[in-house]
């Protein structure tokens, strides 16, 4: 009955937005996708209801469970292990940018440091103990499932990378040198790499 | 659900459709308008195209999805009558889908399509005759020089988003002189009639050259070579017929005629009464003075060297649509079966002449039919261009043109042909969109609600074209939106002041058309 009828809320509104907006992304990359050559096929995507796609090696490609949903966390450092990376070396740049400030100010004295003082540490980013935590979760998998790794050997490594990475973080939470955090910044580099190395090579 | 071959039937998801409708409207949003850009794309076979013809993008997709293979083939069936307007047709869907989608709950978009179906059904020869009252028109006795104008401003309107106006200019000026505007009208109308619909019998494509070498030859080209060309200078006055079967016997297979043939005597006796028929064959031919004979059968040759004896020319191996289309133009005969005592006087054609032709580098007959009854046509177009497909894409080209030339014209009592056009750059559209929204479609005094809704969404459809074109005429900003949205109003405003439904739309830079520049944007 109409007078049952009562017009959507604004909080319903823009969730319909949202949806739209949504689907207008999914029809533009389909469009995309069959200038490429791509078949639209009849069925749907038996998670998300999307039309499905299929390329030229008859592999199925849903785009909203492949691209538009991995959109926002394969740039969130704590979910995506890449996105860490790349931050953490961002972060070891700036770093190495600022080593020279104290430098230039002993050497130039253009730069007056107030007596007494020492030249404050470049306050640490607060987002590095989520960098930490998404290389920790790099790591993770490859400890979580270590136990079904049949060689000994490789859960002893992958142990011993653990407990570096575990240690490193730490004590960057602790230092308050900036030498010494970049230290720190490599070792948990280079575990996270090697983790990745051994579970490649595992697999 | 089962349907009546047993099949389960799936109901169809209107977001589905609108998804659909969204994915082939940003195939081709980009290519639409006069300054549209060539789309690059892979078809399923892995064959690499470039091409802004909508039918040809939608055509090259591969969909199995039933919907989208449904709008694909109402955009198939839509371009066989009119030749154009593929990319209109997906752009109006997909906005009059999402407007449905915008105003109306799921459990009734279902409703709203069929309204939507229904309204159009009844509104649009309203429409239609609205917008012809409001076109300019030109008649061919009256006013030939205003005729040959809009013959040339539709001509030209078509073809000038695919090539630049150097070309565009060269074609319209081959594709115009193709036509012979001084027949009375309804022949005028009949010859574009004919060129509209046996276009590939009017033009012979030719890889090499720049399109700008396209041209005209007068009458009708045959494009295979003379078997036997006795003459090398023209031939005059030709009388010539048209055979569609064989001069020889045919051996019957099923009586197995041909294994006994072989076991004894007969064989040979055979032979010479085949070459009896082909003697008399020859003997009627030189007593009704024929001296060429066309076949689209193959003549073997002995029978080729018979006929030489007698001076007769043949070109055989004809293809059986140019067959059927020279004996529909020529208004003649052809012969079905043989043997008989003479020809009739409907079963021989005549020709003003006939000559051998180089065309693109391969031998061609130029026939020239001539005498009573002959159905208005006068020249063949020659389509140059470098590769083949730029050929085929030339000949879609101008195929699309002749066919909204043909569709701006109108046959009237008298008889008198004339030419119906409107300002391009979406006048039609906005003037559809403002009588829409005016309630000018509504006869009655009490408009009623549901038509009013419908008449909203097809006029919403209407300016989501104009919108679309003026976006990519203009250059790129952020307050695109804003600015189509003013020149809209001062469109209205105009319109309102004037108390008329001259919408003029925008020229190929976004400006406002004013009256001064209508001349050089033209629409059918």
């Amino acid at each position: 009955m109409d007078f049952e009828w009562e017009p959507p809320s604004e909080a319903e509104m823009k969730i319909l937005e949202a949806r739209r907006e949504r689907s207008d992304k999914i029809s533009k990359l389909m469009g995309d996708y069959l200038l490429k050559g791509y078949k639209m096929l009849g069925s749907v995507c038996e998670t998300c209801d999307t039309i499905l796609l299929e390329d030229k090696q008859a592999m199925k490609y849903c785009i909203a469970c492949q691209e538009l949903d991995t959109d926002t966390d394969k740039d969130d450092p704590v979910m995506s292990s890449s996105a860490a990376r790349s931050l953490t070396e961002e972060r070891q740049g700036v770093t190495q940018g600022s080593r020279t400030f104290p430098a230039a100010s002993s050497t130039s004295g253009r730069r007056a440091v107030p007596q007494g003082q020492q030249p404050s540490p470049l306050s640490i980013d607060p987002r590095l103990g989520l960098y930490e935590e998404g290389a920790k979760k790099a790591a993770k998998p490859a400890s979580e499932s270590l136990e079904v790794w049949p060689n000994p050997d490789y859960s002893s490594a992958l142990d011993s990378l653990c407990e570096k990475i575990r240690w490193a973080s730490e004590e960057l939470k602790a230092s308050s040198s900036v030498e010494y955090s970049i230290q720190l910044c490599n070792l948990i580099k280079a575990s996270a790499d090697a983790m990745q190395s051994l579970k490649s090579s595992q697999s | 659900m089962d349907n009546n071959q047993g099949t389960e039937l799936k109901l169809l998801d209107f977001s589905k459709s609108l998804q659909i409708a969204r994915a082939l409207e940003s195939l081709v949003l980009r290519g639409f308008g006069p300054q549209g850009l060539q789309t690059l794309m892979c078809t399923s076979t892995g064959q690499v195209l470039v091409t802004n013809n909508g039918a040809t993008i939608f055509n090259a997709l591969h969909i199995g999805h039933p919907a989208g293979r449904l709008m694909v083939k109402a955009i198939d069936k839509m371009i066989q009558y009119t030749g154009d307007g593929s990319k209109t047709f997906i752009v109006m869907l997909s906005e009059i889908l999402q407007q449905i989608d915008r105003k109306y709950t799921e459990k009734d978009r279902g409703k709203m399509i069929r309204e939507v179906t229904h309204f159009t059904h009844n509104v649009f020869p309203v429409l239609q005759k609205q917008v012809l009252d409001h076109s300019r028109t030109s008649s061919l006795i009256n006013d030939k020089k205003a005729f040959c104008d809009s013959f040339d401003g539709v001509l030209r309107s078509v073809i000038s988003p695919h090539y630049s106006a150097r070309v565009v200019e060269n074609l319209v000026t081959t594709v115009t002189s193709s036509f012979n505007f001084d027949l009375p009208s309804d022949h005028f109308y009949e010859q574009v009639s004919i060129i509209t619909r046996n276009l590939s019998q009017f033009v012979v494509k030719t890889v090499g050259p720049s399109v700008t070498d396209s041209t005209t030859l007068d009458s009708f080209i045959i494009q295979r070579d003379f078997a036997l060309h006795l003459n090398l200078c023209p031939m005059e006055k030709v009388r010539f017929v048209i055979l569609m079967c064989s001069i020889e016997e045919q051996v019957k297979q099923e009586d197995n005629e041909s294994i006994y043939l072989s076991t004894n005597d007969s064989l040979r006796n055979f032979m010479l009464y085949q070459r009896k028929r082909v003697d008399k064959f020859a003997q009627m031919c030189v007593e009704q003075k024929i001296n060429v004979v066309i076949s689209s059968v193959g003549i073997p040759k002995y029978c080729l060297q018979v006929l030489a004896s007698r001076n007769i020319s043949v070109i055989h191996y004809l293809e059986e649509e140019d067959v059927e289309f020279l004996s529909q133009m020529c208004r003649k005969h052809v012969i079905l079966e043989f043997p008989r005592v003479q020809f009739t006087e409907k079963e021989i054609f005549v020709a003003s002449s006939c000559q051998r032709v180089i065309i693109g580098g391969k031998p061609c007959v130029q026939l020239t039919p001539c005498g009573e009854g002959l159905a208005p046509y006068t020249k063949t177009l020659i389509l140059a261009a470098p590769t083949d497909s730029l050929c085929g894409q030339l000949y879609t080209v101008i195929h699309k043109a002749i066919k909204s030339v043909y569709l701006s014209l109108i046959l009237s009592e008298g008889p008198s042909c004339s030419s119906a056009t409107i300002p391009g750059g979406t006048s039609f559209e906005l003037m559809c969109s403002h009588f829409l929204t005016t309630g000018r479609w509504c006869k009655s005094k009490t408009l009623v609600n549901e038509g009013v809704q419908m008449a909203s969404i097809l006029a919403g459809a209407f300016v989501g074209v104009a919108r679309i074109l003026h976006r990519n005429v203009t250059e790129t900003t952020q307050n695109q939106t804003r600015d189509f949205l003013i020149k809209l109003s001062r469109v209205w405003k105009r319109d309102a002041d004037m108390n008329s439904l001259h919408c003029l739309g925008f020229d190929r830079r976004g400006t406002l058309l004013s009256n001064g520049l209508v001349m050089h944007i033209t629409e059918n």
